[in-house]
């Protein structure tokens, strides 16, 4: 615990440590929601936790320690709940403050703005429409910042870069997100388990997303006292 | 002296004297012993007494793994000052120097110092803003509680089955809403006009030209276009107008309707009403209501047991009132202040 988070996953024989201790942890609480293979569910709105993009933060071992700890959206006053998707089919679109609902066809407009800005085919007249409703009416940027590759820091995801969180990314998918909002839940762990075992865990994690760590990890050799697991 | 004399004698001897003075330690004096007794008694009562009231609980000397400082014993997570670092000075931990992190963690324990001065002080029972946010935080803390016991399918499967109306597409209008201004529409011709307007309509006569015949002017919502959500073209017709349009479908024209402003008639262009979302579809709105109606319940039950728990007493000339107000939520009454006194 007194070794730099960042640097645990520097060190082979540690990380296989916490790799091996954090594995039976994750299947007995994690891996109801972002699965067996941590491959995440986006149905559910779930999170894949190997790739390399992160929703929140950068995807270090101390970032992920942190969001095991207090949870998104969680209720702990420490967590990640700085926003949420607004529903811009509703009459009051966000409960943090005042924005204005979309029109339908303003709803239409900003669809095929993010598909034509992700390189997908789509209505080019519209999609102009739509930037300016992105840009102006929507507020989108605010969130997901004026290139519309979203904010880290506030947990707005990327919307041009092809991973989606809801569904995969057809018209209708996305019509769901912008006109009823989402606001996905992570729980907090810092009461149910010890510290030790949620640094293992983001350990587990960032391995999960850095295949070189995860193999190192694993060619390292054993201790000579043999403290596997 | 005989054997019989001379053992009676040694006996009397061994016995020891009782009848010897307070202060005559070499005798045997039941007073002082009671004395010392209840003395030793006493001192041993105050030393437990004083041990007791005042007791600062278990110290360390040691500071836990998890833990960078305690601060009167109240530890400093190491998690939270990675975070403060890297929040403050803009760099990763591993990054910052040890005096960058020796000043973050010199403010940190500031901080709490401060903390336990103001908890000293009763600042969360008298400063509004420490009150507004403790109170945000209990609340929170109901979902907390709520969040790290995920709800299996079959739970959230249940929730959506008992609210499924919750559950539907929005219902969107486009339609040709227009008017016989009121300066026009006096008298009762006013609704013959407006009813051959709307048998023209359902005629096919083209808009521009029924407008142009009858005089009528369509309303358009500023910077709008006709096709809204339900919501808001509620907002746009007014209630009366807008139950009207409910009824229509594709094509139809409503009948002639007064209102504010003149007589209204609507030509639907396209209602596409509500369809009930399969569970896969929602079912991350529903465990977002889910988790909140737990919440709710959850922050119900807490305040019902804080109620019970509470000595609340109000005022003569509210107690009636608030009496009645809890009566009707089903909490338990309040005491009213005289009646408490006796």
């Amino acid at each position: 615990m007194r070794t730099d988070p960042d640097a645990i996953v520097e060190n082979a024989e540690l990380t296989r440590f916490a790799v091996a201790y954090a594995q039976p942890v994750y299947d007995a609480h994690c891996a109801s929601c972002h699965g067996n293979e941590m491959q995440g569910d986006q149905r559910r709105g779930v999170p894949g936790l190997t790739g390399k993009k992160w929703l929140y933060g950068e995807g270090r071992t101390a970032q992920i320690e942190h969001t095991i700890l207090h949870g998104i959206r969680s209720g702990d006053p420490k967590g990640w709940n700085l926003a949420d998707m607004p529903g811009f089919a509703q009459q009051e679109p966000y409960r943090r403050y005042r924005i204005e609902p979309l029109e339908p066809a303003e709803i239409r407009d900003v669809i095929e703005f993010l598909l034509v800005t992700g390189g997908k085919a789509g209505d080019k007249a519209a999609a102009a429409r739509g930037q300016k409703i992105f840009a102006d009416k929507g507020q989108c940027f605010d969130c997901h910042s004026a290139d519309v590759q979203g904010d880290s820091a506030i947990g707005a995801p990327n919307l041009i870069d092809g991973i989606w969180l809801y569904g995969t990314g057809t018209r209708e998918d996305i019509y769901d997100t912008i006109a009823r909002g989402r606001a996905g839940i992570c729980p907090p762990w810092s009461q149910e388990l010890d510290a030790a075992t949620i640094r293992a865990l983001a350990v587990l994690v960032y391995t999960a997303s850095h295949k070189a760590a995860a193999k190192a990890a694993a060619t390292s050799r054993a201790p000579a006292g043999g403290t596997e697991g | 002296m005989n054997v019989h004399e001379s053992v009676s004698q040694k006996a009397a001897s061994a016995e020891p004297r009782t009848s010897g003075g307070f202060w005559d330690l070499k005798t045997v004096n039941p007073a002082r012993s009671m004395t010392c007794f209840g003395l030793a008694a006493i001192i041993g009562l105050g030393i437990a007494g004083f041990g007791l009231f005042t007791a600062k609980g278990t110290v360390t000397h040691v500071v836990p793994p998890e833990n960078v400082a305690l601060v009167n014993q109240r530890p400093i997570l190491r998690t939270d000052f990675v975070a403060q670092t890297e929040t403050e000075l803009g760099k990763t931990f591993s990054e910052a120097t040890m005096a960058e992190r020796l000043k973050v963690l010199d403010e940190m324990i500031r901080e709490e110092l401060f903390v336990q001065r103001g908890l000293e002080l009763d600042f969360p029972g008298t400063d509004p803003d420490t009150r507004t946010a403790l109170v945000a935080a209990v609340e929170q803390q109901v979902v907390a509680d709520v969040t790290t016991h995920q709800p299996a399918d079959a739970e959230l499967q249940k929730y959506f089955d008992e609210n499924h109306g919750n559950y539907s597409s929005e219902g969107t209008m486009d339609l040709h809403n227009l008017v016989l201004p009121k300066a026009k529409a006096t008298g009762p011709d006013a609704m013959a006009t407006l009813q051959k307007a709307a048998d023209a309509l359902r005629a096919k006569t083209p808009l521009a030209e029924v407008i142009k015949t009858f005089g009528l002017q369509e309303v358009v919502p500023e910077h709008s276009s006709q096709e809204q959500f339900y919501f808001a073209q509620r907002i746009h017709l007014g209630d009366a107008l807008y139950g009207e349009a409910l009824k229509l479908d594709d094509g139809d024209v409503s009948p002639p309707l007064a209102g504010l402003d003149g007589v209204h008639i609507v030509q639907m262009i396209k209602n596409t009403k509500p369809l009930p979302l399969t569970f896969e579809r929602v079912r991350s709105q529903v465990l977002n209501d889910y988790v909140m109606s737990e919440k709710k319940r959850l922050e119900d039950s807490d305040l019902r047991y804080l109620r019970d728990k509470a000595d609340i007493l109000i005022a003569d000339d509210y107690a009636d009132a608030y009496e009645k107000g809890q009566a009707e939520t089903g909490a338990e009454p309040a005491k009213p202040a005289e009646q408490a006194k006796k």
